[in-house]
């Protein structure tokens, strides 16, 4: 049975944040589903998206100009460091690999009965 | 006297609220500097690693194990340690408990110049070199898929498209194959508004923060409703310890490689091409209907991601002929990870599964 108000002074407040939870996901949702949301959210992100891009562009002519790197080339550099890193361990694990299960148990274990 | 005079135990109903305030300050503090939850703690061998590919061993825990292995698809967008949280919490500790053997495909964060990765590189190249790879090791030429949320798409697909194969088993957790009830991230992803092709191209892979934010947007009101519930349950070091492991693992959601996010978008999201039969992978068509493998289905009924909609064509249209669905009370992470998943499904899909692991 739940507590009454009086055996939980906080029950009521608790109560009081599920509800504010529920309806204003329900309000959310609601206005989130309409086309014009999508329309108008989808319009305010393509702009950054577009000024992202010819900036980038744009930093990059300059850069190439100054003969230095972009931070987009800097960065695949790291990442590219990282992969042949990865790769390095992956070539290390072929040549010593991980032991296979030494004592791998027997694959004869049954279902207990009354499963097909 | 009053009758609203206060019950005989309120006085320790109140010492006890005001301890739990006191409680609440000590601990909020140390949150600040508190390293982050371990998570996936079960022993495992990384047995390959190609890019954001990751295919991990566990370690069995029984004197004798199943005949056939598990290969568990993770969820391309979050990590593969929802289903291995804690001990005691882990879905992975379970299945080993119960003599299974088993394996994951995990995803790192994909590097930029595997913003190129298509649908096709994970269903037709990921998934059947970690098959291959299991099968060697494992001496087997059977095995078991189970994928959880995108991870069960790859797998239905892969299912489909090679009937033939050494599938033993097909396993879905939360599934969506009607992408039409999805109906708020259909409408974000409207093809008239939502540029994909633009977006990709700007941005090469989707970063995680997007994912994130429109997860985020399905319930508006939770994540800071949730922060509510942390402060109010701060006293409580378990209800602490499992926020932050969830915590962690919704803010290490992972990046999507961009292509393969272009065609998830156009063929499943906009199209619904994977629900109408239409989906082509490499050039061949998927055909949910050419499933032939035992499939087992689990969907949650309080799923706000995947709705019942969007999951439940999965066992109508599979051809398989032993093919079950199983509704299980419970979201779209609690219905697998929660600590009623314990009780409400694990011991479910070791029933189901165990006798066709032999």
């Amino acid at each position: 049975m739940a507590d009454k108000p009086w055996d939980d002074p906080l029950a009521m407040w608790r109560g009081m944040i599920d509800t504010w939870e529920r309806k204003l996901n329900e309000v959310g949702n609601k206005v989130m589903g309409e086309e014009r949301f999508s329309a108008a959210a989808n319009k305010a992100s393509a702009v950054p998206l577009a000024m992202q891009k010819a900036m980038g562009d744009a930093m990059a002519k300059y850069l190439a100009a100054m003969n230095l790197p972009s931070r987009e080339e800097v960065a695949a550099l790291g990442e590219r460091l990282g992969a042949i890193e990865r790769d390095i361990q992956t070539i290390l694990r072929h040549v010593a690999p991980p032991p296979a299960p030494a004592a791998s148990p027997p694959r004869t274990r049954k279902p207990r009965s009354g499963t097909p | 006297m009053s009758a609203a005079a206060p019950k005989p135990d309120a006085g320790e109903r109140l010492r006890t609220e005001i301890e739990r305030a006191i409680q609440r300050n000590l601990k909020g503090l140390e949150q600040f500097t508190a390293p982050l939850q371990p998570v996936g703690l079960t022993p495992k061998d990384v047995i390959a690693a190609r890019g954001t590919m990751q295919l991990y061993h566990y370690r069995p825990m029984t004197d004798e194990i199943y005949r056939v292995p598990i290969l568990i698809v993770m969820a391309t967008t979050n990590r593969g340690y929802i289903l291995d949280l804690a001990p005691g919490q882990s879905l992975v500790e379970f299945l080993l408990q119960h003599g299974y053997d088993v394996y994951m495909l995990d995803w790192a964060p994909p590097r930029r110049d595997e913003s190129r990765l298509t649908f096709e590189d994970y269903v037709l190249d990921f998934i059947p070199d970690a098959i291959r790879t299991i099968q060697s090791r494992s001496g087997e030429r059977d095995v078991t898929v189970m994928g959880y949320c995108m991870g069960g798409v790859l797998a239905c697909c892969y299912a489909a498209l090679e009937p033939e194969g050494p599938l033993k088993n097909l396993i879905c957790f939360t599934t969506p194959i009607d992408w039409t009830h999805m109906t708020l991230f259909r409408n974000w992803a409207d093809a008239d508004s939502f540029d994909v092709d633009r977006m990709v191209g700007a941005m090469g892979n989707v970063p995680a923060e997007m994912i994130m934010t429109s997860f985020d947007m399905l319930r508006p009101a939770s994540r800071a409703a949730s922060q509510i519930r942390l402060w109010d349950n701060m006293w409580n070091d378990e209800f602490v310890k499992g926020f932050r492991m969830m915590e962690r693992w919704g803010n290490e959601t992972l990046p999507l490689a961009g292509q393969y996010f272009r065609d998830t978008m156009k063929g499943l999201m906009q199209e619904n091409r994977l629900n109408d039969g239409t989906f082509s992978i490499g050039g061949r068509r998927v055909d949910l209907g050419a499933i032939a493998a035992p499939l087992f289905h689990v969907i949650a009924e309080h799923d706000h991601i995947v709705t019942y909609g969007a999951s439940s064509p999965l066992v109508q249209k599979a051809g398989s002929a032993d093919k079950t669905e199983l509704i299980v009370k419970g979201g779209h992470v609690s219905v697998l990870a929660g600590a009623n998943a314990v009780k409400r499904l694990w011991p479910k899909i070791d029933d189901w599964l165990g006798g066709r692991s032999t």
